[in-house]
């Protein structure tokens, strides 16, 4: 390494936060507010109901892929008790967030060919994946003091809070140089984002199986995790106990992979050319099968790369929680401690789990809806439109691949959940209904992202992930953890989506399907009207 | 009959006016330059010609037919090629050129492998790996292999090097044999010069000129230098002369076409030397044109700021 080569790390840093700030002050007032309303919501409920919450979840084999470990003593403290339920989506925020920063810095900067410009301008071979690792450590450890000040406000001890703080920053910083290093074995932003996605996931599924696991403490007032979780820098963040034992050794840990990953990548940097990945352009060949001459099929070739990256681990997640659900029933032979109440909430187990798949899903559907926009925005629309093709078809074809592909892995999870629960105890249609139930609320959003790329094409993604998030945090899963106000949750979708079938109302899921039809049409008009816009 | 009709053609970005009420004719047959500096508004008059942008007033026909309306039959005897090709990283050049050309309505089989042959183009690669030139390539055949009657070029031969861009200059003189009507936007004067029966140059968002190149040239004034046994210090005063230089022993200066035989009846008073009359260049025609829009543009941004 020569001393030139980190030259103009500096100026790119403060380029980037010039360019980048308001995303980053989103994240940070949104990370506040979440830790500040979740910290308050779950501060109102009285010591008998934390503990029969954790009883609720720690019971459920299944439940428990989706709390964090907690001991009994510390069950009635809110510190303990909001990381408890909050720290599965604190981390999974917290990991999109630094692969996005860093993706946005260094794929997406290639992918723009400003890159070139940059590294011709005098700066240094590392200075670009240098200076977005340095934005990505300095936007998590505002992200820490974010969380830690959530906790402090509602009058939680400082030193844990802080502690607390750092461990998703810790997090946080590792994704970032997960994406450094996927920046650098991919061809371009979205197959590196894609990559940094499937290691997350590989993360969430080692880290939930740690917590399904794991040793529960007697009368279900809590649980430890197995020793998987120290094969998922998720489940350190779980082992940090930061107002208990405060292991602050584990921060060793993370920065330590963090420097790995980092290292690896800026020695991948040498390897490849700008622009390019470390795998090689194939040569393909040289004319089109027939399929691909429609615009159907160009729009299936455009999807597919996208969908299996999902489809795959999606049956994965499916089965896994099948296989963590499906102890279900003899969890609860062994325990005559858990009554009628919890056969009830142990067979509604798999259909939230359904309905969880279906928020992650949401995202693959906007991005596969936004596909449209990337077409317009990249210059291909321009010569696709200049021929016979009408708009209507064109946007059709990529609508109906979207909506396909994400109904379709939606019931990929289901049908592989209920190969699996379904012998023990819930019949495999059901769960299918399930799928098709929760599918309606995704479908009414992805309606809405059809109308916002009809309507306002140049906001259409920031709105959308808007719109997306609120959705989520607004509705069944998350609604009533965050004690939202029944306005705001009666907003989302999701909320509508009732998890076991025989509670959901067919004519809300009906209207939801038919509400998607109508704002996707009022997006199809609008699009027609339109301008074509970079 | 006109393959294209632009009467009084006006477009706005918010405030701004792009196009100031444009008028353009295009015969069938013809092959016409658009020529102007950047902003001038070439590439939005194009999108709009192609449906892609929504003219704020004016008409356009193309072939007679609506071209926001009737863009899908339009583009039925339509091929354009944009000034930067880009296409999508993941498939091959020749995989694109076949859906582009399918949904054209087929692929004339022998003129693709004709065409891939004279621009010796590689359709195995991934786009992703194509240079600008070769990006460009790609989009001129994807073109050229649909059949089409009209073919709309935005800045063809920006990425070419001189050997391809001689081949696309006979590529368009073939097509223009087989009666294809072309409409040219481009820089490269060269280009015009050749191929196009007609140039209309843009500026400012308005057509300044239309005509033949030797129609304009004879509006234009000649470049003349002489040399004179007696010296000709009354030169500037003399009706028709310009910008009078000296050029050593030589004195040149332009002179107005319609006076051209009173300068010279001037000049051999003075005994000449020795005279040499040069047509004006085709740079010296629009790089009036280009220099008044580059200042009526900063004048513009400096208005919005």
């Amino acid at each position: 390494m020569k001393r030139t080569d980190l030259k103009g790390t500096l100026t790119l840093v403060l380029h980037a936060l010039k360019g980048e700030w308001p995303r980053y002050a989103i994240w940070f007032f949104g990370m506040f507010a979440l830790m500040v309303i979740a910290t308050y919501a779950n501060g109102q409920f009285s010591g008998e109901e934390m503990r029969e919450l954790v009883i609720l979840s720690v019971g459920e084999p299944g439940m428990r892929m989706l709390v964090s470990p907690i001991r009994p003593e510390g069950i009635e403290d809110i510190s303990r008790f909001v990381f408890f339920r909050f720290s599965f989506v604190i981390s999974i925020l917290v990991a999109i967030m630094s692969v996005q920063i860093v993706n946005r810095l260094t794929r997406l900067e290639e992918d723009a060919k400003r890159a070139e410009m940059v590294a011709t301008s005098g700066a240094g071979r590392y200075a670009q994946l240098f200076s977005a690792l340095i934005v990505g450590v300095l936007v998590n450890l505002a992200i820490a003091f974010a969380l830690t000040l959530g906790l402090v406000v509602n009058g939680v001890e400082v030193s844990g809070s802080i502690v607390a703080g750092l461990s998703y920053g810790a997090l946080g910083i590792v994704f970032a140089g997960v994406a450094a290093l996927t920046a650098q074995l991919s061809g371009n932003a979205s197959a590196s984002s894609g990559l940094s996605a499937i290691v997350f996931l590989a993360v969430f599924v080692v880290n939930a199986l740690s917590n399904v696991t794991g040793n529960v403490h007697e009368d279900a007032l809590g649980f430890e995790s197995s020793f998987l979780a120290w094969f998922s820098p998720m489940g350190w963040v779980q082992e940090v106990y930061p107002f208990d034992d405060r292991n602050l050794w584990i921060f060793f840990l993370f920065a330590g992979l963090f420097v790995l990953l980092s290292f690896i990548a800026f020695f991948l940097v040498d390897k490849r050319d700008v622009g390019r990945g470390i795998l090689p352009d194939k040569r393909g060949r040289g004319r089109a099968p027939g399929w691909m001459k429609k615009p159907l099929g160009l729009a299936y070739r455009l999807h597919r790369g996208a969908f299996f990256g999902w489809l795959v681990p999606i049956a994965f997640v499916g089965a896994a929680f099948g296989a963590a659900t499906g102890d279900l029933g003899e969890t609860f032979e062994d325990h005559e401690f858990f009554g009628e109440a919890f056969t009830e909430a142990a067979r509604e187990m798999p259909f939230i789990l359904i309905a969880v798949a279906t928020m992650m899903v949401a995202f693959y559907a906007r991005l596969a809806l936004l596909r449209m926009r990337k077409e317009e925005t990249d210059g291909p629309l321009d010569n696709v439109l200049s021929t016979p093709l009408s708009r209507t078809k064109w946007m059709a074809s990529h609508v109906l691949l979207a909506v396909l592909g994400s109904f379709t892995l939606v019931m990929t999870m289901a049908f592989f959940q209920g190969l699996v629960v379904a012998e023990t105890s819930s019949d495999l249609g059901e769960q299918l209904l399930g799928g098709v139930i929760q599918y309606g609320a995704l479908f009414m959003l992805a309606g809405l992202v059809v109308m916002l790329f009809g309507l306002i094409p140049k906001q259409a993604s920031a709105v959308s992930l808007a719109v997306l998030l609120y959705a989520i945090l607004a509705g069944s899963f998350f609604g009533p953890i965050l004690d939202l106000p029944e306005f705001m949750k009666n907003l989302s979708p999701y909320t509508h989506a009732k998890f076991l079938p025989e509670n959901a109302s067919a004519l809300r899921v009906l209207t939801m399907y038919g509400l998607g039809i109508a704002l996707g049409a009022v997006g199809f008009i609008a699009f027609r009207k339109r301008n074509m816009v970079f | 009959m006109n393959a294209i009709e632009i009467r009084n053609l006006t477009k706005y970005y918010g405030e701004f006016q792009a196009l100031k009420g444009i008028d353009l004719d295009i015969k069938q047959g013809e092959v016409l330059g658009l020529i102007g500096p950047n902003g001038a508004g070439k590439t939005t008059t194009v999108r709009i010609l192609l449906g892609l942008l929504k003219k704020s007033g004016g008409s356009v026909k193309v072939f007679g037919k609506d071209a926001w309306e009737d863009s899908v039959e339009i583009h039925e005897r339509l091929a354009y090629v944009p000034d930067d090709v880009r296409l999508w990283p993941k498939l091959t050049g020749g995989e694109v050129i076949d859906f582009l050309a399918s949904l054209r309505g087929g692929i004339n089989e022998e003129k693709r492998a004709y065409y891939i042959e004279r621009f010796e183009f590689d359709p195995n690669k991934q786009c992703r790996s194509y240079s600008k030139g070769n990006r460009q390539k790609l989009g001129l055949i994807a073109a050229f292999a649909a059949d089409t009657d009209l073919i709309v070029f935005d800045e063809p031969t920006g990425g070419l090097d001189p050997l391809m861009s001689k081949v696309f200059q006979e590529c368009v003189a073939e097509l223009k044999e087989e009666g294809k009507t072309i409409l040219m936007s481009s820089h490269i004067l060269a280009d015009v010069e050749k191929l196009c029966d007609r140039v209309a140059i843009i500026s400012h968002g308005e057509i300044v000129e239309t005509g033949t190149l030797d129609a304009m040239r004879h509006m234009k004034r000649n470049l003349i230098t002489v040399r004179t046994k007696k010296p000709l210090s009354d030169l500037s005063d003399v009706e028709g002369v310009h910008n009078v230089e000296e050029n050593g022993e030589a004195l040149s200066f332009q002179a107005d076409n319609e006076k051209i035989d009173d300068i010279i009846r001037h000049l051999s008073a003075h005994g000449i030397q020795s005279l040499e009359i040069a047509p004006p260049t085709l740079e010296d025609l629009f790089m009036r044109h280009y220099e008044e829009g580059y200042h009526k543009s900063e004048a513009v941004r400096d208005e919005k700021n």
